[in-house]
């Protein structure tokens, strides 16, 4: 028990971000947090130190395809969202930058997406990425690649600039 | 050398995650050192993408809420248990009740044949259905594969149970307590569930 507390005060945060940014929604995102855990302490092996970002991010992703199976359908982003604040240390001038980008995010596939969060926010290998979405190193890549450059042109004017 | 905006644009994302070969490097700096509008969009930009490293609230009161969640799901263990449970021995007190012998051309109900024996079988049955639909509202909360783990179990223990009266009173009455082709059936549905189990595993993994 201590050690799976440890592991909750430790990755916790993370894994919540990670759903934050993933789904756009506080409040799923805390019940996937929460079902996250419950399923690494229901499994009651030992987590490899190495591994447990990825064992995490995993079981959070999957939770978010089951949602998404469920509900069939994306709920978008719109005013009512609840305050981004709970989950995230961002000042009040950020607000409105974050949540833009969250709603630029929801745009790209969900794999994409996936991809795109594991590389830039935890710095993950490519090699544990793949391991995370099962699909081979090279597409991996790619999906960052392009998930990246997708949300690059949705919050820049690119298309203002002269060539 | 004159470079179209789009292939410096594409060239942004290895760029900025640093992952860009030296000759990738001077490329895309000495764009944005002709055009320093796309140098100041594309930096914005990347702004952008950075803002999704924007640091998490760290645990506060997560000790309380964990110790709730956990809670939560052991209540949740247990009304599962209690389903299975109530489900399995409903049904086995059912057709305890219903089962009969065909002898001599003429029906004999087994457990009717001492009437208060046969009325308690029946009151146990009801009371388990009534505890088994009251947990109902809980079962459905669970995912359809579980669900069809959970009677997968329960059929296969009906099947076994049966099977076991009838090893027991054929011992000592020489007589089977409940009818073979009623076990057939249980098993087939037994064997049914289960495969039906086994294919949405595959199902899953597929996905």
């Amino acid at each position: 028990m201590t050690d799976f507390l440890k592991v909750y005060e430790s990755y916790a945060p993370m894994v919540r971000r990670f759903a934050l940014f993933l789904c756009g929604n506080p409040a799923l995102a805390d019940d996937i947090t929460s079902e996250t855990f419950i399923r690494v302490w229901r499994s009651e092996g030992k987590i490899r130190e190495s591994s447990v970002k990825a064992y995490l991010f995993t079981i959070a992703r999957n939770l978010y395809r089951d949602y998404l199976r469920s509900v069939k359908h994306t709920v978008p982003l719109d005013e009512s969202t609840p305050d981004l604040g709970q989950g995230l240390q961002i000042q009040m001038e950020q607000k409105a930058e974050v949540r833009a980008v969250m709603v630029a995010l929801q745009e790209l596939s969900e794999i994409d997406r996936a991809a795109l969060l594991m590389r830039v926010q935890e710095e993950m290998s490519y090699e544990e990425i793949a391991q995370v979405l099962k699909i081979p190193l090279s597409s991996t890549k790619v999906k960052v690649h392009r998930a990246r450059l997708k949300l690059m042109k949705a919050r820049g004017t690119f298309h203002e600039v002269r060539s | 050398m004159k470079i179209h905006k789009d292939v410096v644009i594409d060239l942004l994302p290895v760029y900025f995650s640093g992952e860009a070969s030296m000759a990738t490097r001077e490329l895309v700096e000495e764009c944005f050192r002709e055009n320093h509008e796309l140098e100041r969009i594309a930096r914005g930009a990347n702004k952008s993408v950075e803002l999704v490293t924007v640091a998490p609230v760290p645990p506060d009161d997560w000790e309380n809420k964990l110790a709730l969640e956990l809670a939560r799901e052991r209540a949740r263990v247990r009304a599962e248990a209690w389903h299975a449970v109530s489900g399995g021995m409903g049904l086995f007190f059912s057709v305890a009740t219903a089962a009969f012998k065909i002898q001599g051309h003429r029906i004999f109900f087994q457990v009717w044949q001492k009437p208060s024996v046969g009325l308690a079988f029946m009151t146990v049955a009801c009371i388990l259905w009534l505890a088994f639909w009251a947990a109902r509202s809980r079962f459905l909360l669970l995912s359809r594969r579980f669900r069809t783990l959970l009677w997968a179990y329960y059929f296969s223990a009906c099947t076994l149970s049966f099977l076991l009266l009838n090893a027991v009173t054929m011992a000592y009455k020489e007589q089977v307590f409940t009818s073979p082709l009623l076990i057939v059936m249980v098993a087939s549905m037994a064997a049914g569930v289960w495969s039906a189990y086994f294919l949405t595993g595959e199902k899953e993994k597929a996905d």
